[in-house]
C-alpha cells in the first residue's frame, strides 16, 4: 500500500497545530509563574521567619523578590527561552538541582510504561472480550480497587509485604552518592511496581471500555455474523479501534507517571522529583515549583500534540478527511 | 499545591497501622522490656556505652531534597544542620543548656560590654592541615552578614560586624551594636559554624572545616559519607565513616532501621513510636527529659481580648493540659509551666504547673468582657503535631465561650508577618535554647513581643550584665514576670524520639535533638 504524499493542507493543519502549542506554551508559563508566585509563602519567610521581619526583608531585598511581578515574570521567561531555568532561594541554579533527580524519576517511569503498554493492552481487550462474564468482573474489580485506592497506600502495602515481610526487597529505595539507580537496581522494583499498578489500573479500564464499544459497533458485529474467526475480527476491526484511544491513554499516563510518582517516591525515599517538589512547596522554594510546573506542562502538552498526530495517522478517516 | 505535610503525616499514621498490623500477623513479638499490651517506654538518653573505634555508621535525618547544602551557614534541614556540626566545628556549644567552649575557649567581655575579646583554641587545624587563625572567625562573621547569606544571623542584632579587628594570631576584638555581658551564650544559643577565610564554594574534596569528620561524597537530598579526622582537637572520633541519609518521610526512616539499610533513624513521631521498634536488637530511645521541647502559644497582645492581662491569665486556667499531652505526645512528654526555655540555665523550673480552674477562667473572662470574643490561633505542621494541638485548644477554648478558630496555613508562609499580625494566638514549639534565644526568637515580631517596662529592663539587664548573679536574678525577675502576666501558653513538653540500633552509642544532643552531635557516634565495645 502506497503513502500518499502529504498535501499542502496537511502541513498547514501540522503547522497550526504547532503555532497553537507555542501559544499554549506561553500561556502556560504565565500561568505557572503567576499561579505558584500566589502560593502563601516565599523562601525567605520560610527560611528564616524566626529570625524576624527585619533579617526577611533585608535578604527579600537582596534576593530581587521585593520588585513588581511583572518584571520577575519577564526576567524569567527570557531565561527560559535561553535555557535558564532561574536560581533557587538556595542560591543554586534550578537546572543543576533538577537534571539528575528528572532522570531518576524519568528512569522508573521510562520502565513503567516499557511494562504497561503490552499488559494494559492485554488486560483491557481481555476483560472486554469478556465483557460481563466472571473475568470481566475479576478484572475490571481488581483494576478499580488499584485506581480507588490512594498511591501511599498501596506503596505502603508493598512495603509491607516484600519489604518488611518476605524480606525480598529493601524497604527503602537508597541510591548510594556519586551512584545512580541502575547500579543497585533492587531500589528499582517496589517503586516500578506501585507505579505500574496505578497505570494499568487507569489505562486497562480505558482500554476495556474502548473493547467493549469497538465490539458493539455494526461492523463488528457484521464480520462476527458472517462466520468470520474471531482472531482475524480482533485483528482487523476491533484493535484499530482501540489502539488510538490506547495510544492517547498511554502517552498520557507516562507524563503523568514522571509528575504523578511524588508520593510513591515519598515512601521508598526514591531521590526523585517527587521529594524535590516536596519540600520546594514546603520551603516555599518557588523558583525550583515553577521550573518543575513548567518542565512537566510543556511534557503534558508535547504528549497530548503526538496523541493527536499519532491518532491522525492510525485512523485513516482523520488522516485525509478535510478540517 | 499537590501535597500538604498534613498529608504527609496522615500518611506516615496510616502505613504505622498498618506496619503495627503487619507485625502482628507475622507475629514478631512484643519488644523485650514491654509488657504484652503494652506499649514499652522509651529508652533514655543517646547511648551512654563507651563507644569502639571502627565502624560505619549509618543515620537517617529528614533532609532539604536537592536543596541541601554543604555551606554550614545556610544549613537549614536536620540533615544539612547535622552535617554542618560534625564538619565544621562552632566557637561555643550548648551543653546541658549552657555555653560550653569549643573553637574558642574564652570571649571576655569590655566592663562596659560594649566589646568582647575572643580568644581561639591553640592547636586546631583544618581538614587541609592549615592551623584555625583568628582571620577565619572574622571572614565567617563577615559571610553570615552578607545580605543575601540566608543565615538567619540572630547575631546581626548584637555584633558590630564591620568593626571586628584581628588582634593577633588567635585574639579578636568583636564591638557589639548593645551592652552583651555573656558572650559565649549568645554565641553558642547563635549555633555559629566557623569557615575558613576565603571559603568560597563548598564541594567535597575541597571543602575544609575542622570538625571530627570531612566530606567524602555528597549528593543533596541522598547522602553525604564523612570520614574521621584523625587530627580533631577533641581527640580521634571512634567511627570511622558516617553515612548521613536524608530521608524526609519518617515512617521511611523507620523502615530503613527495621530493614538494616541504616543504624539510626530521628526524629520519630509519637504515632510510630507507638508502634514499637520492631524488631529485635532495635530501640525506641528519648533524647530525656532536660532535652524536651516547648509546644505551646504566644499570645498577641497588641489587639483585643490578648491585650487584656486577666484573659492571658483565665485561658492558661482554663487549657487541659493533660488532655493535650495525651493526645499530643501519646504520653511520650509532661505538661509544662507556661514557660519557654525548659533545660536551659538560669530556666525557672520551681514555677508549678498551673492547676485547672474553668470556673475562676469563666470569670475572669467575664469581668473582661472578652465573654464570645473572637480568638484567631494561627498554626502550621512544621513539627509534628502542632495543628493537632491548636484544633485541640480551640476546642477548649470554645468550651470556656470564645469564638476560637484554628487558621491552618502551610508552613512556608507561617511566618508571614501580616498574617501573624492578624492571630490572636500564635503556636510555637521551641527547644532547650539558652533563655537569651528564647526570649529574642518568642518575641521576634511586634505581634508576639510582650511590651512591659519590667520585662525589657530585666531582659536587658539580663543580656548586658556580666555579674553571672545580676543575670541569674534578672532571668528570674523576668520568667516572674511572664507567669505573673506574661503572652506565653507552653502547655506541654515533648520527647525527641528516635529509632536505633541497641548498640548505638554517643550521639550527643546539643541545641537539638533533633540535629544532634555526631562526632563521638559510635557501636558500643
Amino acid at each position: 500500500m502506497r503513502r500518499p504524499a502529504p498535501t499542502a493542507r496537511q502541513v498547514r493543519a501540522l503547522a497550526n497545530r504547532l503555532i497553537v502549542a507555542v501559544f499554549l506554551l506561553v500561556l502556560l508559563s504565565l500561568v505557572v509563574y503567576v499561579g505558584v508566585d500566589l502560593l502563601p509563602g516565599d523562601p525567605v519567610t520560610a527560611r528564616l521567619g524566626q529570625a524576624g521581619p527585619a533579617r526577611v526583608a533585608e535578604v527579600r531585598a537582596g534576593l530581587g523578590l521585593d520588585r513588581p511581578l511583572a518584571t520577575r515574570y519577564l526576567d524569567w521567561a527570557a531565561g527560559l527561552l535561553r535555557g535558564d531555568l532561574g536560581t533557587s532561594a538556595t542560591g543554586r541554579p534550578v537546572a543543576e538541582m533538577l537534571s539528575a533527580r528528572l532522570g531518576n524519576s524519568m528512569l522508573p517511569a521510562a520502565i513503567t510504561v516499557v511494562l504497561m503498554v503490552p499488559s494494559s493492552l492485554a488486560l483491557g481487550v481481555t476483560a472486554g472480550l469478556f465483557r460481563g462474564r466472571p473475568a470481566d468482573r475479576i478484572l475490571s474489580t481488581a483494576l478499580l480497587l488499584v485506581v480507588s485506592v490512594p498511591e501511599f497506600v498501596l506503596a505502603g502495602g508493598l512495603v509491607l509485604v516484600f519489604a518488611a515481610g518476605l524480606r525480598w526487597l529493601p524497604a527503602v529505595s537508597l541510591v548510594p552518592a556519586g551512584g545512580n539507580p541502575l547500579d543497585t537496581p533492587a531500589v528499582l522494583v517496589l517503586p516500578v511496581t506501585a507505579l505500574l499498578l496505578l497505570a494499568l489500573g487507569y489505562a486497562g479500564r480505558i482500554i476495556r471500555a474502548a473493547t467493549a464499544a469497538a465490539l458493539r459497533a455494526p461492523h463488528v458485529e457484521f464480520l462476527r455474523l458472517n462466520g468470520i474467526p474471531p482472531r482475524a475480527v480482533l485483528a482487523r476491526a476491533v484493535l484499530p479501534a482501540v489502539l488510538p484511544v490506547a495510544f492517547q491513554v498511554w502517552l498520557t499516563t507516562a507524563v503523568g507517571l514522571v509528575g504523578g510518582a511524588v508520593l510513591v517516591e515519598k515512601v521508598f525515599a526514591y531521590p526523585g522529583i517527587g521529594e524535590v517538589l516536596i519540600t520546594a512547596v514546603q520551603t516555599g522554594d518557588l523558583p525550583v515549583v515553577q521550573a518543575l510546573a513548567m518542565i512537566l506542562g510543556a511534557a503534558m502538552l508535547v504528549a497530548l500534540l503526538l496523541a493527536d498526530l499519532g491518532t491522525r495517522a492510525m485512523v485513516p478517516s482523520l488522516r485525509t478527511a478535510p478540517r | 499545591m499537590s501535597v500538604s505535610r498534613r498529608e504527609l503525616l496522615r500518611l506516615a499514621g496510616i502505613t504505622a497501622g498498618l506496619s503495627a498490623g503487619g507485625c502482628l500477623l507475622a507475629a514478631c513479638g512484643s519488644p523485650p522490656g514491654g509488657p504484652a499490651g503494652a506499649s514499652p517506654g522509651p529508652v533514655r538518653g543517646g547511648g551512654t556505652a563507651p563507644a569502639r573505634r571502627g565502624g560505619t555508621l549509618r543515620l537517617a535525618f529528614a533532609g532539604g531534597g536537592a536543596s541541601e547544602t554543604l555551606d554550614p551557614l545556610a544549613a537549614y534541614s536536620p540533615a544539612d544542620l547535622v552535617r554542618s556540626m560534625v564538619v565544621f566545628d562552632r566557637l561555643f556549644t550548648v551543653t546541658d543548656g549552657a555555653a560550653a567552649p569549643a573553637l574558642a575557649v574564652g570571649a571576655e567581655p569590655a566592663a562596659d560590654a560594649r566589646s568582647f575579646v575572643l580568644t581561639l583554641r591553640e592547636g586546631v587545624t583544618w581538614h587541609d592541615g592549615s592551623p584555625l587563625r583568628a582571620a577565619d572567625v572574622a571572614y565567617t562573621l563577615a559571610a553570615l552578614t552578607a545580605p543575601t547569606s540566608g543565615a538567619a544571623a540572630e547575631l546581626t542584632a548584637y555584633l558590630d560586624v564591620a568593626k571586628v579587628s584581628v588582634t593577633g594570631e588567635r585574639t579578636l576584638r568583636v564591638p557589639t551594636l548593645r551592652p552583651v555581658g555573656d558572650p559565649a551564650t549568645l554565641l553558642a544559643g547563635a549555633g555559629l559554624p566557623v569557615i575558613k577565610e576565603g571559603t568560597k564554594s563548598f564541594r567535597p574534596g575541597e571543602l575544609a572545616g575542622t570538625g571530627a569528620f570531612r566530606v567524602t561524597a555528597f549528593e543533596a537530598g541522598r547522602e553525604a559519607r564523612l570520614t574521621r579526622y584523625e587530627r580533631h582537637w577533641g581527640g580521634a572520633p571512634p567511627a570511622d565513616e558516617l553515612v548521613v541519609l536524608s530521608i524526609d518521610d519518617p515512617q521511611a526512616r523507620v523502615n530503613a532501621v527495621r530493614d538494616g539499610q541504616a543504624d539510626y533513624a530521628s526524629d520519630i513521631p509519637y504515632a510510630l513510636a507507638k508502634a514499637g521498634a520492631g524488631a529485635a536488637g532495635l530501640e525506641i530511645r528519648s533524647a530525656g527529659e532536660r532535652r524536651r521541647t516547648g509546644y505551646g502559644f504566644v499570645l498577641n497582645t497588641t489587639r483585643a481580648p490578648m491585650s487584656d492581662p486577666g484573659v492571658r491569665m483565665a485561658l492558661r486556667l482554663a487549657v487541659d493540659r493533660q488532655a493535650l499531652v495525651d493526645a499530643v505526645f501519646l504520653g511520650y512528654g509532661g505538661p509544662a509551666n507556661d514557660l519557654y526555655g525548659h533545660g536551659a540555665q538560669y530556666f525557672a523550673s520551681d514555677v508549678p504547673v498551673l492547676t485547672r480552674d474553668v470556673a475562676r477562667a469563666r470569670e475572669l473572662i467575664k469581668a473582661a468582657g472578652a465573654e464570645g470574643a473572637r480568638v484567631t490561633i494561627r498554626s502550621a505542621d512544621y513539627e509534628t503535631g502542632l495543628n493537632a494541638s491548636t484544633e485541640l485548644f480551640a476546642e477548649q477554648l470554645r468550651a470556656l465561650g470564645l469564638d476560637a478558630r484554628p487558621q491552618i496555613v502551610p508552613p512556608a508562609a507561617y511566618f508571614d508577618p501580616d498574617g501573624l499580625a492578624g492571630a490572636d494566638a500564635v503556636v510555637l514549639p521551641l527547644g532547650p535554647h539558652p533563655l537569651s534565644v528564647i526570649f529574642t526568637r518568642s518575641a521576634a515580631y511586634p505581634s508576639l513581643a510582650f511590651a512591659d517596662p519590667e520585662l525589657e529592663r530585666q531582659t536587658a539587664t539580663a543580656v548586658s550584665t556580666t555579674d553571672p548573679r545580676r543575670r541569674e536574678q534578672a532571668w528570674r525577675a523576668a520568667q516572674r514576670v511572664m507567669t505573673e502576666r506574661g503572652n506565653w501558653i507552653v502547655w506541654g513538653l515533648g520527647d525527641t524520639l528516635s529509632l536505633t540500633r541497641a548498640d548505638v552509642t554517643g550521639i550527643e544532643a546539643r541545641d537539638s535533638a533533633k540535629y544532634p552531635y555526631l562526632g563521638k557516634a559510635g557501636f558500643a565495645a
